[in-house]
This record gives C-alpha cells, structure tokens and sequence, in this order.
C-alpha cells in the first residue's frame, strides 16, 4: 500500500468539496473533512437560516457525504475573525470601493484556520474543491495554474494566497470540468451531485445595502450624480448603493444609457457617463502577493494576462513592478468596469503568478 | 527323465534367468523412463550471430538420430531467461511442435543454468539435452548440471554453433527521429556490436546523400556494443533526408551498413483531450501538442487523459466520434488517470469498446445479494420479466470472483439462488426467476431481517443488497432504519429499486438510512432493468484501496513505471498486446481499432504521478504507426535452397506487424512484440540470395531496413567451446553428442539394487536341489 500523506478536506456540502474528498479517499489518503462556519455563531437555531453558504442544511449535506465516504467530520466556527471581515466589507463600500470579502476571507481566516486545524489534527495538507491546477516541479516549487475547465477555473479567488498557503494545499479538481464532477458525483453516491451553487456572500443572505444599513445606520446618505465633467445631474440616495459599471436601478432615467463609472466618498458624488467611459487603461495594484514566481525585481516588465473580476477571462497587459513593491498594470485594451477594491489576478499563460489588490485605477483616454 | 529331474532343471534355468536379468540393463532400469527436454539455446551469441533458434532446433533434429517412437519430448528456449516452447511432443511430430510460436525470450544474455532449472521442474526424471554453443556454461550452470545429475537427471550436450562470419563488429542498431522540425538538429545514435573473442575498434561512417561525411572511431568490446553520437545540422527545408551508415573497412555486406530517413516537417501532431500542459512539458521536442475539444482526424494521435465519461467531450457522441476516428487511422492514446477505470465511468463509455483491455469493477471482491419483490404488484405487465433481466444484468457486471445470493419475497422469503460464485450464475438466476409466478402481498422487513451474508473473510469483500419492492411496505420508516443501520453495521450497502410510484417510499429511504448508505432508484416496466444495474452501481468506487503489488514490466522507463493504486481493475482483451503490466493486470496495452491503433496506459496512479517522458515518447509514435524501425535486427540465413528470415524489435517498441518483401514476394511474419524475436522460413527466388531483402512493409507502409544475409553458415562444433560441452556433460552424468549420434535413451539410470533378482536366482537354486536330491520318504 502507498503511504499517502493525510489531508483536511474543507467541506461546504456542495458538489465540489464533496467531491474533491471523494477523489482523495479514493486515491487513499487519510481524510479528515471539516465544515467552516462562517457567520452563524455555532448553536444557532437551524431555522434562522436554512439555506445558503455555511448554513444548517449545508452541514448536514457535510455530515452525509462525509458519513457516505466514512471519514471523520468536524465542524470549526469562524466568528471570531468574522467580525474584521464584514468591518472591512462595510468600510470598503464606505470608501467608494468595491471589496472582495470572499478573497479577503480565504487569506485572513480560511485558509489559516484551515492549515491550523490541519496541524492540529496531524495532516500533512489542506485540500479544497476550488477548480485549480497545482503543480510541483522537480525542485518542490509550487505552481498554481487555471483548472482545466474554462469556465470554472477558480484561481482568480486564490489571488490573495502566499507560497507557503498553495504548498500546503491540494486541489483535487483541477483537472475536471464541472459536468464531470456533478457525473463523479453520481457514481459516488454521494447526493449532492445536482445541488445549486452558492455564490452569495456567506455573511449577506440577501442585499448588500441591507446589511450596510443594519449594520452601519446613518451612514448611507444621500449625495448628488454628476457627470464626467463635473456638472451635477441630480441627487442619489448614497454612493454606497452603486457599484462601478452599474446601469439599471439609478433611480432615475437619463434619456440614454448612463453607466456609473466612479465614486467619491468623500464628496459622496457618484460620476455618470457614456459605456466609453468605463474604459479603464491602467491599475494600480497593491499589497501584492507573488503565488507561482519569487517576487520580480523592481522595474522589471513582462507580457501578462490579468482578471480583475471572478469569471472574467484575462486580458492582455503589460505589468511593471514598482520600487513600492507595487505592480502597474496597463492593459493592452480598455477594460471595463474595474473598481479600486477589487482583486487583480496576473498569470503567465494559465499560471497565477501573483495577485493583489486594486488600489487606484486611471480611464483610458478617448 | 524322472519328475525330480526335470524339476531341478526347470528352477535351475529360473535361477540363471533371474541372474541374467539382475546384471542386465533392463533389471537396473525397469520402468523407469524419464522424459526427454530439449533445450535450444536462444541466446545471442547463437540468434544474433548465427541462427535462429528454430535453426538451432531444425538442425538438431537432421543432426542427431531420431528419438526412440513412445519418447515424449519437451522443448524449451533460453537465452538471458527461460520459457517453455512446445510439451509433450512426440518425437516424429517435434518438427511440427517446433512451429508453435516462439515464446518471448531475453536472447542478449545466456543463461543455460535457468535451462536446466525450468527443465527438472516438470516432475520425474528427465534426459535433458542443452542444445547450445556453450558460451553460457560458467560454473553455476555447472552446479546446476551436478545437481540434477543428483536428482536422478541426465543432462546431455548437444553443440552447435555456426561459424563465425559476423565475428567483427557489426550495426547492431541506427536510431532517428522520425520527423524533425525545419531547423531542428538531427541526432543519429548508431549502436556496433561484436561477437568476437576480444575487444576491437570500429570507425562509423555517416554520409548524407549529396552532403558531407562525419566519421567516429568507436571501441568495441568483445561480444558488446557501443553507441555513438551523430548529429547533423538542421534545415530550412522540407522534405525527407537520408542518411547512409556504414562501418568502416571490411566487407561492406548488409549487416555493415544501413540508410535512415527523416524526414523534415511538421512534427508528430498530438491533440489532447484533457491536460495539454502537462502533456507539453512531459512530450518536449518533437512533438506538435495542442488542445482538442473533439476527435480531430487532423492530427496525427489523440491523446484522452483523465477525463470522465458521461459528460462532454467524452458523452457518447464523443466516444463514438474518437472511435471513428481511430477507424479511420488516427491513433489513440487513453491514459485512465486516476479515475477513468472507477468513478470516471470509461466502462460503460463506447470508448471501451476499442480499447485493448477490458475494465472490471474495481475493488475488492464482492457478495451480492438480491431480494426481488414477488407480490401481486409485481404482476403487472412486463414488471416481473423486466426485474428478472435486472437481476441478470446485476450479476453480469459482476467480476468473477464475486458472489451472490438471490430471493424473492412476498408474505414469505423463497430463496431462488443461494450463494454460489457469478460464473454460471445468470444462467441459473434466469431459470430460477423464470418460474416464479407473483403474487401475495409485500414483506420487505422480514425479507430483509433474514438475509445472511458469508462469514467475514481476509481481506475483507464488499457487502451490497439489492432489494427491488413496490414501495408498500409493511411496517413503518422506523423499523426500516433499524433494519438499515443494521446492515451498515455488518458493512452491507443498500440499493433499492422501486417499482412504481412518483417519490420514494419512506420505508425504502430508511432503509438506506436516507441516502447515507445506499439510494432508491424509483423504475418501472423496462427501466427496471436499468434501475438495478443503477442500484448495484451506487457507490460501487468507493472502498479500500487494495494493497499495491510490484510492478512488472519488461520495459520499464527511466525513474520506473508509476504505482498503481489498483483501483483499476482491468484485464488484456483479446486482441490486445502486452506492453507492460502490473502484476496481474495489463499497465500499457496497445491493440487495434480498424486502420488505427489504441493504446491505453491502464493504471491509476493519480494526476501527476508520472513515470517521466519516457514511456509517451516511445510509445506516441508506435501508436501513430508511421515509427521507422529503428532498432529492428533482421537477417536472412540462405543455406542450399532454403531462406530464414529473422527479425528482432528492440524492448522499447510497442508492437509491430511486418511483412519482409524479398524481390517481389512478400513473406508476412507475425506481429512482433517488444524484445521478441520471430523468424520465418522460406525459398528465396532465384538470384534473391545474393540480393539482400530492402524492405520491410508496416501496415502500409514500406521502409527500408538492414537486413543481413549469411550464406552458408553451418552449424558445426565450437572447438573453443567444446571444454565448456564437455565439462556441463560430466556434471550432468551425460556426454557430448557429435553429429550423428543417437541421443540417449530417456531412461533415467536406477540405483535399484539387483539383490531381489539373485536372492530369486538362489531360491530356485536350492529349490531344484533340495527337490533332485532329498530322500524319498515312504519307501
């Protein structure tokens, strides 16, 4: 028998997971699978939200595949970091930026929590069912490259992660497109093969201006609409509310397409223009993490791709690294609805070398 | 002549018979015949220098007197290794026995020491005759020839050697690219061998037509080889360039030179479904990888590695279409991965019906059993026949070390089939459920209450009802979720099918505790027999990885081949071809699929557990097909009017089927293994022999080849070899045979004692005297 090395599933009950610890019982390993709760405090009535990320009845989708795979099952609360996570959530939109908390969560508190417990329990790695390849080279270097599935790959989200993280993680579906695993699903028997994704924000079952509202009131006040040029165009009921790239729900109708394409929070005015307009030439990333590759020098250039956005391909760019450890993205063609707060993502080909996040972004001129 | 007289003369001839026959032959061996094995010697020094071993056997039977008519003679081969060749031949038929197919033998090596040992393993004593030219003999073969001398063996020498013609060095192999890219620098590896007494030096000489000439000085060692790099400027042009290779002074006969050519073009186009990065950075030059969402007849091997059957690309239209491709002459590598032979479903895809294995379910063995449900419901139209075929199906997807168990239920539990093993079961399950009328009302619980499995056992089977009902159930959810964790107690899984209804019943779902150890796979009329092959496959992957067994292949690449997980559980199909194997399971097998070929790497050792380049890069162009023969060592031996055709495949090629053209006949040889040997005999046309053989055809394709011809090579007697026969002779208790001699009689020396013969003689003796001379009472 091959001795392989015991790993920490991170189990959410949907079909991934589920799979992905399917995979790693299979090929033998030791597994130990553990639900993360997110926002519920543990005990919380399973009523109070039945449904959505990190909810009661996603744990008992973990208790019944983990039951089916016959492995061990633990459930670990997260609340304790949470309470940074959503106040950077609130303040990010507080500031006219746009957050990721899912990003921010998975280096803050998921993936750390994760590792800890997996040291704990005496695994040798943590494995989770994000659709990303992982591979090592001859010298142990770790490289994260894009799943094989296009359209699912994954490791846009995984932006925020260091060297050290990926060398501890497995990805098991990486080479799986997500039909194939709903199919392995099946066979496996595992019950969660159709089941819906969950895409929501763990913390925000319904709107995020709701939660903004309950969580900070008096802070969302109304502020005016301009335009490019400055002129005003009529008041707003707070930045918060609007998104950069946002068309419908404005409130009011302007006789032709009007795209929100900046905010400032400290004159809370929120800039309307022109799709054109959305046009962004050049990003300023920050607090950059290099995943695949030992941090480039200072001043060098490269031919990239970068993705600003979950499911969104990457574009062409050139990336300098900047003496502040800073990278200067310009893209090879205007992008489109980029907002500061939001991750960048550069790969070499499919492979993620580093990641970080937007801190300013500049159009693209007519 | 008085009574007494002739009583004395009669024990006295007895007495003399009894004595004659102690001290005869006869006496000493009565009955004791042995068996007769013949061993012809495989090894290099004979096949590759002289003859093949079907010469070596065709000589040895014209050179010796024929065996006596009731002998009963086993061949073998040997070379670097040992393997039976034909058994139980009669003498006056060893010539056809000889036309059985060659076993594969390691010929580079001798090792006549494992001749010996493979020759006492069958039992009795036996007249072993080594037919070899002696350059194996070392002092373990001698041992090995004194022991069985002790064992009751006689070991006999037959030699044979032909005369040394190809004793200087001689090509033993030219390798090439097969295509290169415009550009990129052709390497030529050329490999000189020798068969001679000591160490000699070689100068190799590469030309290419109408280019410059490169030359190196090689040192060849005696009955060695050795390789030496040649490499050549690419071009800008495409187009084929060849290359003449010829050894340096000497007679320039065929075995001295050789021409390749590569040709300058695209590169070997691989279109991969699946992981094309890896494949990229595992393939490196030469190869044009790109991704393919689809069969694609333009590119020259598809390669479909860890994908998962049922969704695209490998849906059924996907399959199909790959296998209508390979038709058509694309060829196909499948690489399992870690799932595709399990949970990756490849079983019940089309694309197992061209691959060269067969996939069985994984794991460990299993005990089946099935409950079917005989209530009145069951009586509907088609509902009872469909659940029989299902029945059936289930257990025709056993493998054939399971068993099963099948009873039907109504108010009472009948058992139809008790446990027996699968092979012949279906048979009997059909004729059993055949005569069952339905009827009566359900009682799943106590069906399911009094169902037994076979004591636990080392290592552990799988355990997995298949209970079928209508879903009317008697007794509530509660008595079927004890009855269920029950079950999962004893390490039983449930799949259940119901017959009829929109949802599932509670009962049933209990039963598999909710879906955490089993489901309910809800069908009626003809799906039924779907839905219990579903049942039965119901989280069939998931079970204890069985222990990993050693690796065995005949060729395993640098860093060895990958462990399996032995997930996998896959056997050769018929038509399939060896490459290498794991254990007792086929690892790479290659096979055919109309104008194209299929390989399929069978193991399961995970998504990146790679055996290294190695192996793909050999193996992607024999599965294209359009692979020079590089490395094939082939010669014609022409002695008088008769021909031996011999060709030889180097370890590294999958497989190769090949028709010699000789002038303008075509002599077909068998497909052609790695490292294996085949030859064929037959009559050259007139003037052929003096004209060496040019092509080999492949498929349909034809490529020039070296093929040498020896003319008049005789088998004759080694005198440098004759103290090595001699001395393997004395420890086996035999002798030398020299031409013409009668090989021994296949008996095997009795150390009987002959004082059961005298103690008679003198019985009868004193007998006739004690009768002619005692006193007659009563007178």
């Amino acid at each position: 028998m091959l001795e392989r090395e015991p790993i920490l599933v991170a189990m959410s009950g949907g079909v991934d997971s589920s799979v992905a610890a399917a995979l790693l019982v299979e090929a033998g390993h030791p597994i130990v699978g553990v639900f993360m709760r997110g926002s519920l405090p543990a005990g919380a009535p399973p009523g109070g939200r039945p449904r959505g990320c990190c909810s009661e009845v996603d744990a008992a989708d973990v208790r019944r595949v983990a039951d089916r795979l016959g492995i061990p099952f633990h459930v670990r609360q997260l609340a304790d970091g949470f309470d940074d996570l959503k106040r950077y959530f609130a303040e990010s939109y507080h500031a006219g930026r746009t957050p990721n908390p899912c990003i921010r969560c998975n280096r803050t508190l998921k993936f750390g929590a994760l590792l800890d417990l997996a040291e704990a329990l005496g695994c040798a790695a943590v494995a989770t069912g994000h659709y990303v390849r992982r591979d090592v080279g001859p010298d142990g270097d770790v490289t994260i490259r894009r799943g094989r599935d296009d359209d699912k790959d994954q490791s846009y989200v995984l932006l925020s992660l260091d060297r050290d993280i990926v060398r501890r993680t497995r990805f098991p579906l990486g080479d799986y497109t997500k039909a194939e695993v709903r199919a392995l699903a099946k066979r496996f028997g595992l019950g969660v093969a159709d089941k819906a994704e969950s895409m929501e924000v763990c913390f925000v079952p319904d709107d995020y201006r709701d939660f903004l509202e309950r969580r900070d009131p008096g802070r969302i006040v109304a502020g005016r609409f301009v335009d490019t040029d400055g002129n005003d165009l009529g008041p707003h009921d707070g930045h918060q509310r609007f998104t950069i790239g946002q068309r419908k729900g404005l409130g009011r109708a302007f006789g032709r397409p009007t795209y929100v394409v900046a905010k400032d929070a400290a004159t809370n005015r929120v800039v309307l223009g022109d799709r054109a307009d959305l046009g962004v030439a050049r990003v300023d990333v920050r607090e950059v993490g290099w995943i695949s590759s030992a941090p480039l020098e200072a001043g060098q250039r490269f031919d990239a791709r970068v993705q600003v956005r979950h499911r969104q391909q990457p574009v062409e760019a050139a990336v300098t690294v900047h003496p502040d450890a800073a990278l200067i993205v310009e893209f090879s063609a205007p992008l489109l609805g980029v907002a500061p707060g939001q991750g960048a993502a550069v790969y070499r080909d499919d492979v993620l070398l580093a990641g970080g996040w937007i801190a300013t972004t500049e159009r693209a001129t007519a | 002549m008085t009574r007494r007289t002739s009583v004395f003369w009669i024990a006295h001839g007895v007495a003399v018979a009894a004595v004659l026959v102690a001290l005869s032959p006869w006496g000493r061996d009565r009955g004791r015949r042995g068996r007769v094995v013949v061993a012809f010697d495989a090894s290099a020094s004979v096949v590759e220098v002289g003859a093949g071993p079907r010469d070596v056997a065709d000589a040895f039977a014209t050179r010796f007197r024929p065996l006596d008519p009731s002998t009963v003679v086993d061949g073998l081969v040997f070379g670097a290794t040992a393997a039976p060749w034909f058994s139980g031949a009669a003498p006056d038929t060893v010539a056809a026995s000889m036309r059985t197919a060659l076993p594969p033998v390691d010929g580079w090596g001798s090792s006549p020491a494992d001749a010996l040992a493979a020759a006492s393993a069958g039992g009795g004593p036996a007249t072993v005759v080594l037919v070899t030219d002696g350059s194996g003999v070392d002092d373990a073969c001698v041992a090995a020839a004194r022991g069985l001398r002790a064992g009751g063996h006689v070991v006999h020498v037959a030699p044979v050697h032909v005369a040394r013609p190809m004793a200087r060095p001689f090509l033993a192999d030219v390798r090439a690219p097969l295509r290169v890219a415009p550009g990129a620098p052709i390497r030529l590896e050329v490999t000189v061998a020798a068969r001679g007494a000591s160490a000699t030096e070689a100068v190799v000489a590469v030309r290419e037509s109408g280019g410059a000439e490169q030359r190196r000085r090689v040192a060849v060692p005696a009955r060695g080889a050795i390789s030496a790099i040649v490499r050549f400027d690419g071009g800008a042009m495409r187009g084929v360039r060849r290359f003449e290779v010829a050894l340096d002074g000497g007679p320039a006969d065929a075995a001295r030179r050789a021409s390749v050519e590569v040709a300058v073009g695209d590169a070997l186009s691989i279109g991969v479904l699946g992981r094309v990065p890896e494949w990229a950075a595992a393939l490196g030059d030469g190869f044009a990888i790109r991704r393919v969402d689809a069969a694609d007849a333009a590119v020259d091997v598809l390669v479909v590695h860890g994908l998962v059957a049922g969704p695209p690309p490998l849906d059924a239209r996907g399959a199909a279409a790959l296998a209508d491709a390979v038709r058509d002459g694309t060829g196909l590598l499948a690489v399992a991965g870690s799932v595709g032979f399990g949970p990756g479903g490849w079983r019940e895809s089309p694309l197992a019906t061209i691959l060269p294995v067969r996939i069985e379910r994984a794991g460990p063995d299993a005990d089946v059993s099935v409950l079917v449900d005989r209530s009145g419901s069951m009586a509907a139209a088609d509902r009872w026949p469909s659940a029989v075929r299902g029945v059936v199906a289930v257990v025709a997807g056993l493998g054939s070390r399971d068993r099963v168990r099948v009873a039907t239920f109504a108010r009472d539990v009948a058992e139809a089939i008790a446990w027996r093993a699968v092979p012949g079961a279906a048979g009997a399950i059909r004729n059993a459920l055949g005569a069952v009328r339905p009827g009566g009302p359900t009682n799943l619980a106590a069906a399911v209450d009094a169902v037994r499995f076979p004591p636990d056992e080392e290592p552990a089977r799988r355990r997995l009802l298949i209970v079928s009902s209508d879903g009317r159930l008697g007794g509530g959810p509660a008595r079927y979720r004890a009855l269920g964790h029950a079950l999962r107690e004893r390490g039983v899984r449930v799949g259940v099918v119901q017959s009829g209804g929109d949802a599932p019943a509670a009962g049933l779902r209990a039963l598999t505790l909710d879906g955490a150890n089993g489901r309910v796979v809800l069908a009626d009329g003809d799906d039924l027999e779907r839905a219990f092959r579903a049942a039965a496959d119901d989280g069939w992957w998931i079970d204890p990885v069985p222990p990993v067994r050693a690796v065995a292949a005949p060729t395993p690449p640098a860093g060895g081949w990958p462990q399996p997980q032995r997930v996998s559980r896959t056997r050769l199909a018929p038509a399939g071809r060896l490459v290498a194997d794991a254990g007792d399971a086929p690892l790479v097998a290659i096979g055919r699929h109309g104008l194209g070929r299929v390989a399929v790497a069978a193991f399961d050792a995970g998504e990146t557990a790679w055996a290294g380049p190695e192996p793909w890069r050999t193996l992607l162009p024999g599965v294209f097909g359009d692979e020079r023969p590089r490395g094939v060592r082939g010669r014609v031996d022409v002695r008088g009017g008769r021909a031996v055709a011999s060709l030889r495949v180097p370890e590294e090629r999958a497989v190769a089927t090949w028709t010699l053209r000789w002038g303008s006949r075509r002599i077909p040889f068998d497909p052609i293994g790695p490292g294996r040997l085949r030859t064929a005999s037959f009559s050259p046309p007139p003037g052929g022999a003096t004209a060496p053989p040019a092509f080999a055809e492949f498929g349909d394709r034809r490529v020039r080849i070296g093929v040498a011809v020896v003319h008049g090579a005789e088998l004759a007697v080694d005198d440098r070899d004759t103290t090595r026969h001699a001395r393997l002779a004395t420890a086996g208790g035999g002798r030398v045979l020299g031409p013409g001699d009668t090989i021994p009689a296949p008996m095997a020396p009795s150390r009987a004692p002959a004082w059961p013969w005298a103690a008679l003689a003198l019985v009868a003796f004193l007998v006739g005297r004690a009768v002619k001379f005692a006193p007659i009472g009563g007178r």
